[in-house]
C-alpha cells in the first residue's frame, strides 16, 4: 500500500532532464540529417520519424521523475537524469550505428520493461523488505536455475556462446543478465543474515581469522554453480562480473582479516577449477586469442591455438576489432568527426562491445571522458545513500554496494578492453551498449536505488 | 573498520580505475596519434611506420609501395580520407593537362596522365599505391590542399577539400620530340631555359606507362629480363637526374673553364702533342704522365690550338691541362661546377650527386688519374642535368641557375599561391670572360664540324660530342651537350644515350630535333597520344 | 552537401557536446553543495522527567527487546540518527522522527515531519503540532511500539 503522499518539487533533476531531453531530440535529428545529406537526399521528411524513439525516452523519464515527486523524495536528484543521459547518447549511437528496428528493439524489451519495473518499486519501495524477507531464496534459485537452464538448453549464437534461452513463444532471454542480479540480491541476505554470526565464531590464527567453513558453503556453491554454467556458455564476462562482486561484496560486508582468508580460499578454488577446465574442454583458445589480440593487436605473428597456428595472423583475427577500435578513437580525436561522418561501423559489434569505440569516434575524446565522468558520479552518488542510511540496513547498504560494483565492473572491463588497457572480455556498457536484458536489469537496480533512496531525508536546513 | 570506510576504500579504487582509463585515452590521443593517422601524405613514412608496428618486413620499397600491405583500418580510413579530397591538376606550362583524376563508372577515382614520357618527373599516384619519386609524391600535401588554411575549415564543416594546382615549366612539344628522338634507345634528354634553369624537357628511357601500373601484370612484365641483374634496364630508374654515367669528352668543357679561368691557356695557345706512335689501328697520339699514357687518337695534327683542340677532342692536349693543373685547383673548379659537392642537385623531385672520383683525394696524389678524369674518362659519373648546369654557367656569364620543374602553384579559383623560383644554385663559377671564351669555343665547335650544317637556320648553336668509354666489349656511352640561341631564348639541351656509340652520330641528332621543337616550336599544342578517359574530371 | 546543411550540422555537433557538458557542470554544482553531513552537537540535559518509555514491540530494531525500560529527558529526541537522545534503528524510523517533552506538568509529542508518522494509541500525530500524551499511552514509531509509563 503506498504511503503517505506529500508532493514536492525537484527543481534540479527538472533542469537535468530537460537538457537530456534536448540532448535526446538533438542527437536523434543530427544522426538522421547526416546520414540523409550523405547520401545527397533531403533530410526533413525523415526527421519527424527520427524524432519518435527520443520522445518515448523523454516521456518515460518524464513519468519517473512525476513518480518520484509525487512520492515526495527530495533527495539524490542526480541519479535518474544521469541514467538518462547515459541512454539518451546510448540510443543515439545506436540509431546511428543500426537500422531503426534496433533502436524500437531496445526501447521495447529493454527500456518499457525496466521502467516499468523502477516504477512498481518507486511506488512500493517497501518491496525491498519483502525482497529481504520473504523472495530472497526464491529470486536466487530461480536466477541459478534459469542460468543452469541455458547452459544446457541454450540457443547458439553466431560466436558459438550460449547466452540466452529460449522459452516456447516468447523471445530469447539472457539470464546471464538475471544472475549478477541475483547474485547481489543473494550476498547481500546472506552477508547480513550470518555476518554477527561469522564474525563472532570466527577463530584466530595469527593475524587471520578462520571463520567456520559451513557459513561459507552456500555462498561458494552458488558462485561455483553460477561460474561452471557460465563458462560452459563461455561467456568470461559474466564470470569476470560474478567474481568480482563476490570479492567486493565480500569485503564490504566482512571485516579485512576474515575477508581475507575467504578470499584467498574462494581464489584457490577457482584457479584450480580453471586448471580442470583447461584441460577438458577448449574453453582456453578464445582466452588464448584475446590475451594475444591485446598484448599487440598489430602483429603479424600467426595466431596459436594450443601451440598450432590457426591460418591466420593476429592482425587479421582477433587483433583486427582492437585495431579499428583504436584507429576510431584516433580518427575522432579531441571533439570527433561529427555524427555520421565516421567510420564506427568498421569496427565489429560496434554497436554493443565497441559502442564506446565509436562514441570516441564521432563525439571525441571529450565526450567519451564525459561519459567516464557521469559514470564516476552516479557510481558514487549510489554509494553515498549506502553511507548514509540509517543504522540497521545492512541488507540494502550492501545491496548499494553490490549494484554500484557491477555497474562499475562493467565499465572498467568494457572500456579498458576497447583501448586497449584490459584484454577483450565480452562485456557491454550499462545504459550504452545494446542488449535489451542487459538494459532491463541495470534499469532495475536503478530502481532498486531509488526505492532505498527513499528512507532518505533532506538535511534539515 | 566499518562499512563506511570500507566503502571509502571502494570509492578510492573506482577513482583510480577511471583516472587509468581517462590517461589511457590521453595516451592514445596525445601519444600515439601522428603514426596512425589515415595515410594519406606520406607513404613512404607509412611503410616505416608499419614496420615499426611490428609488420612484415617484406614491403618492397620499389619505386612504387603499395599501401595495400598495411593493416585494414588503415587502407579503410585513407580510402575514404581521400575520397573526401580532389586531388589538384599537374599542367604543363601552356596549361595542357598532364595529370588530374577523373571518376570511374563505379565512383572511384582514377589518376590519369596524359604524358607517359613525364612518368618520371611527375612520378605516380592512385589511391593506395604512391610513387616515391616524382612531382606527385614531393608535393603531395600541397596536390592534396591539406595544409591549406580554408581546406582545413572545410573539412570541418563537412565539405569536400579541393587541392592545389600546379604548373609545371615543361613544353609538351619539346617534351614529345626528347621522347621521340631518343625513340627506345636506353638514354635521357634534359633541356633547360639558360638563363632561368627552368626544365622544358625531361625525358628517360625506358620509361613505364603511369597509368597501366595499377595492374600487376603489367609492372611485372616491365621486369621481365631482369634476372641478369647487370644487363636489367630499370625502367623506373630516373636516368636524366640520377644517371651516372661516364661523361666523355663533354667532360673537357671544365676541364677548358678551368684552363681559361686560371691563365693556364687562352683559346689561341698551341699545343705541341709529339711525335705521332703507330700501331695496328693507326697513328696516335700520347701525353706521358706518372708512369702511364693518355692515348689520342680524335686527330690526325700534330700541331693545334686549344680551340681545334677542344674541337676534335684531342686527348693528349687535355691529359695535359689536366696533368699540370695544380689539383687544388681542379677539384676547386670541378666543384664550382658541380661535381663531388656532397649534395645531390637542386630539383622539386629526387636526383643525384656527380662524382669526380672514388675518393677525391686521388685527383691530388693520382697524376694520370687526373689527367684521364681531365679528358672526362677515370672515374667521372655524372647525369645529363649536371652537364647541362655546366653549359648553363657558361651561358650565365659564369652563373648557374637554380634548375627546377615548378613555375606555380595555384589556389583551385586560380589565385597564385607560389610564383617561380628564381636564382642561382652556384655563382661566380668563373669570369665572365672566360664565359665567354668558353662560348665562342663551343660555337666555333658545331660550326666547324658542320653537324648541323642545314638543320637549325636562324639560330646560334654550339656545343660538344662526346664519346665516353664505359667497360669492355660495350659500346660507349654516345653524348651531346649544347646551346641553342636566338633573340627570344636560350636553351640548354644534354642527350646522353647509354652504350649508343659515336656522340657525334647518335647523340648528336637527337639535340637537332630536340632543338627544333624547343626554339621553333615552344608552346604550340601536341596531339594526346593517350585516349582520354570517358568520364572527365 | 549545401554549405547550409553542413555548417548546421556543425553547430549541430558542438550544440550537442555542449549540452552534455551543461549537464556535467550543473551536476558538479549540485553535488559540491551536498558534500557535507550534518553533524548536529548532542543537547545535554539534566534527567528530571517523569516518565519513562516501555518497549512493546521491538520492530525490526536489534537492540531492543520487548519490555525493556528507557529513560526520558526533558527534552528527548526520538529518531534514527545518532545525535537524537533516544536513537532507534528500525528501518521506518526517520532520522529525526519524534520529540517528548515534558514541562513540568505533562508530556508533549511533536512529530518532527516523520516519513512515516508517529501513531499515538493508533492514530496519527499530525505533524510539527504538540500533542499531548497521557501516561499510558501507545505510541508507534516506524514499526516500534512504546508504552509512555511513570
Amino acid at each position: 500500500m503506498p504511503e503517505r503522499l506529500r508532493f514536492v518539487f525537484r527543481p534540479l533533476e527538472t533542469l537535468l532532464l530537460v537538457i537530456v531531453m534536448l540532448l535526446g531530440g538533438l542527437g536523434f535529428a543530427l544522426v538522421t540529417a547526416a546520414i540523409q545529406l550523405r547520401q545527397e537526399t533531403n533530410p526533413i521528411p525523415a526527421l519527424s520519424g527520427a524524432l519518435l524513439p527520443p520522445a518515448v525516452l523523454a516521456l518515460a523519464l518524464l513519468f519517473l521523475h512525476l513518480l518520484l515527486q509525487w512520492r515526495g523524495v527530495e533527495v539524490e536528484q542526480v541519479i535518474l537524469p544521469i541514467v538518462g543521459l547515459l541512454l539518451a547518447v546510448g540510443l543515439t549511437m545506436i540509431w546511428r550505428l543500426r537500422p531503426p528496428e534496433a533502436v524500437w528493439q531496445q526501447l521495447w524489451r529493454g527500456f518499457i520493461p525496466g521502467v516499468s519495473l523502477m516504477a512498481v518499486l518507486m511506488i512500493y519501495p517497501r518491496l525491498v523488505e519483502r525482497i529481504r524477507r520473504d523472495w530472497v531464496i526464491g529470486i536466487s534459485l530461480a536466477g541459478l536455475g534459469l542460468l543452469i537452464a541455458t547452459a544446457f538448453f541454450g540457443v547458439v549464437d553466431e560466436s558459438g556462446a550460449r547466452l540466452a534461452l529460449k522459452l516456447g513463444p516468447l523471445p530469447a532471454v539472457q539470464t546471464s543478465e538475471l544472475i549478477k542480479l541475483a547474485l547481489i540480491i543473494f550476498l547481500a541476505w546472506y552477508i547480513e543474515k550470518e555476518g554477527e554470526a561469522v564474525e563472532g565464531r570466527a577463530r584466530s590464527l595469527r593475524w587471520l581469522r578462520i571463520p567456520a567453513v559451513r557459513y561459507f558453503i552456500p555462498g561458494l556453491l552458488y558462485v561455483s554453480l553460477a561460474t561452471l554454467a557460465l563458462v560452459m556458455m563461455s561467456d568470461f564476462g559474466a564470470v569476470l562480473i560474478l567474481g568480482a562482486l563476490f570479492v567486493a561484496m565480500l569485503y564490504a560486508g566482512f571485516e579485512t582479516r576474515i575477508f581475507l582468508t575467504v578470499a584467498a580460499v574462494g581464489l584457490g578454488l577457482s584457479l584450480l577449477v580453471g586448471l580442470v577446465l583447461a584441460f577438458t574442454w577448449e574453453i582456453p583458445a578464445v582466452i588464448q586469442q584475446r590475451l594475444a589480440a591485446f598484448i599487440n593487436p598489430w602483429s603479424n605473428a600467426p595466431l596459436l591455438i594450443d601451440g598450432q597456428p590457426a591460418g591466420v595472423t593476429i592482425a587479421e583475427g582477433p587483433g583486427y576489432q582492437i585495431q579499428q577500435a583504436i584507429y576510431a578513437l584516433i580518427a575522432g580525436g579531441l571533439t570527433g568527426t561529427g555524427l555520421g561522418f565516421g567510420l564506427p561501423n568498421n569496427i565489429p559489434l560496434a554497436h554493443s562491445d565497441f559502442i564506446f569505440a565509436a562514441i570516441l569516434e564521432e563525439l571525441g575524446a571529450v565526450v567519451g571522458l564525459a561519459l567516464l565522468a557521469f559514470y564516476l558520479i552516479l557510481l558514487l552518488r549510489i554509494l553515498r545513500v549506502a553511507v548514509l542510511l540509517p543504522p540497521g540496513q545492512q541488507f540494502e547498504r550492501l545491496l548499494l554496494v553490490g549494484i554500484s560494483i557491477h555497474f562499475f565492473i562493467q565499465v572498467l572491463v568494457m572500456v579498458g578492453g576497447t583501448i586497449n588497457l584490459l584484454p577483450l572480455t565480452g562485456v557491454t556498457l550499462p545504459f550504452l551498449s545494446q542488449g535489451g536484458m542487459a538494459l532491463l536489469v541495470n534499469l532495475t537496480e536503478v530502481g532498486l536505488v531509488l526505492a532505498i533512496v527513499q528512507r532518505l531525508e533532506a538535511p534539515s536546513p | 573498520m566499518s562499512l563506511t570506510q570500507r566503502i571509502w576504500h571502494i570509492v578510492h579504487v573506482m577513482l583510480v580505475v577511471v583516472a587509468l582509463l581517462s590517461g589511457r585515452i590521453v595516451y592514445w590521443q596525445l601519444v600515439r596519434d601522428q603514426e596512425l593517422q589515415p595515410v594519406v601524405l606520406d607513404p613512404v613514412a607509412a611503410a616505416a611506420q608499419y614496420r615499426a608496428l611490428g609488420g612484415d618486413e617484406a614491403i618492397d620499397l620499389m619505386p612504387l609501395v603499395t599501401l595495400e600491405a598495411l593493416p585494414q583500418p588503415v587502407i579503410q580510413r585513407t580510402r575514404a580520407r581521400l575520397a573526401e579530397v580532389r586531388r589538384g591538376v599537374i599542367y604543363d606550362r601552356n596549361g595542357r593537362r598532364l595529370a588530374y583524376d577523373y571518376e570511374t563508372e563505379n565512383g572511384g577515382r582514377v589518376r590519369f596522365y596524359s604524358e607517359p614520357s613525364l612518368a618520371h618527373v611527375i612520378g605516380y599516384v592512385s589511391g593506395l599505391r604512391t610513387g616515391v619519386v616524382g612531382i606527385e609524391h614531393s608535393f603531395n600535401e600541397t596536390l592534396l590542399g591539406l595544409n591549406r588554411f580554408d581546406a582545413q575549415l572545410n573539412q570541418m564543416v563537412y565539405q569536400p577539400v579541393l587541392g592545389n594546382d600546379l604548373y609545371l615549366t615543361i613544353d609538351s612539344r619539346t617534351q614529345r620530340a626528347a621522347a621521340r628522338a631518343l625513340g627506345d634507345r636506353a638514354g635521357a634528354v634534359v633541356v633547360l631555359d639558360a638563363r632561368t634553369g627552368a626544365v622544358l624537357a625531361m625525358a628517360s628511357q625506358p620509361a613505364f606507362d603511369p597509368n597501366r601500373v595499377l595492374d600487376e601484370s603489367y609492372t611485372r612484365s616491365l621486369f621481365a629480363n631482369c634476372d641478369a641483374a647487370a644487363d636489367c634496364l630499370n625502367p623506373f630508374f630516373h636516368r636524366a637526374v640520377q644517371g651516372a654515367y661516364v661523361p666523355g669528352s663533354t667532360w673537357k668543357t671544365v676541364t677548358l673553364i678551368a684552363a681559361l679561368d686560371t691563365g693556364q691557356a687562352s683559346p689561341e695557345t698551341v699545343f705541341d702533342v709529339g711525335p705521332p706512335l703507330r700501331d695496328e689501328q693507326g697513328s696516335y697520339y700520347v701525353y706521358r704522365i706518372g708512369g702511364s699514357e693518355v692515348v689520342d687518337r680524335n686527330h690526325p695534327d700534330r700541331v693545334l690550338d686549344l680551340t681545334r683542340a677542344y674541337l676534335v677532342s684531342a686527348n693528349a692536349v687535355f691529359g695535359r691541362l689536366g696533368g699540370e693543373m695544380d689539383p687544388a685547383v681542379f677539384v676547386d673548379y670541378a666543384a664550382r661546377l658541380g661535381f663531388s659537392r656532397g649534395e645531390t642537385l637542386p630539383l622539386e623531385i629526387s636526383t643525384g650527386a656527380a662524382q669526380l672520383a672514388n675518393d677525391p683525394q686521388a685527383i691530388y696524389e693520382n697524376d694520370f688519374l687526373r689527367a684521364i678524369t681531365a679528358i672526362g674518362q677515370g672515374e667521372l659519373l655524372t647525369s645529363p642535368l649536371n652537364m647541362a648546369l655546366v653549359v648553363a654557367a657558361v651561358l650565365n656569364e659564369g652563373d648557374i641557375p637554380r634548375p627546377h620543374l615548378l613555375q606555380a602553384v595555384r589556389h583551385p579559383s586560380g589565385d597564385l599561391l607560389q610564383a617561380e623560383p628564381s636564382g642561382n644554385w652556384i655563382s661566380n663559377t668563373m669570369r665572365p670572360e672566360t664565359a665567354r671564351q668558353v662560348r665562342q669555343i663551343m660555337i666555333a665547335m658545331v660550326r666547324d664540324s658542320g653537324m648541323f650544317s642545314n638543320m637549325l637556320p636562324g639560330l646560334t648553336i654550339g656545343g660538344k660530342t662526346g664519346t665516353a668509354e664505359t667497360v669492355e666489349g660495350r659500346p660507349p656511352h654516345a653524348w651531346f651537350i649544347g646551346f641553342v640561341e636566338n633573340e627570344e631564348r636560350t636553351v640548354v639541351i644534354a642527350v646522353v644515350v647509354e652504350h649508343g656509340g659515336q656522340g657525334g652520330i647518335v647523340a648528336a641528332p637527337i639535340f637537332a630535333e630536340v632543338a627544333d621543337a624547343a626554339m621553333n616550336h615552344l608552346g604550340e599544342p601536341v596531339q594526346e597520344i593517350v585516349p582520354a578517359p570517358v568520364a572527365v574530371e | 552537401m549545401d554549405i547550409l546543411w553542413s555548417t548546421l550540422l556543425f553547430t549541430a555537433k558542438w550544440l550537442f557536446i555542449g549540452l552534455i557538458y551543461l549537464a556535467l557542470l550543473v551536476v558538479l554544482l549540485a553535488v559540491r553543495r551536498e558534500m557535507g553531513l550534518q553533524v548536529r552537537s548532542r543537547v545535554q540535559t539534566p534527567s528530571t522527567a517523569a516518565g519513562r518509555l516501555k518497549v512493546i514491540k521491538t520492530g525490526s530494531d536489534p537492540h531492543l527487546r520487548p519490555g525493556a525500560i528507557l529513560a526520558l529527558d526533558n527534552e528527548t529526541t526520538i529518531g534514527a540518527a545518532q545525535d537524537n537522545r533516544l536513537t532507534l534503528a528500525d528501518r521506518f524510523v526517520s532520522g529525526r522522527h519524534a520529540q517528548l517533552r515534558w514541562d513540568g506538568a505533562e508530556w508533549w509529542l511533536e512529530d518532527l515531519g516523520s516519513r512515516n508518522g508517529t501513531l499515538v494509541n493508533g492514530r496519527p500525530s499530525p505533524p510539527h503540532r504538540q500533542q499531548p500524551v497521557a501516561f499510558g499511552a501507545m505510541l508507534t514509531i516506524g514499526d516500534v511500539v512504546f508504552e509512555l509509563v511513570e
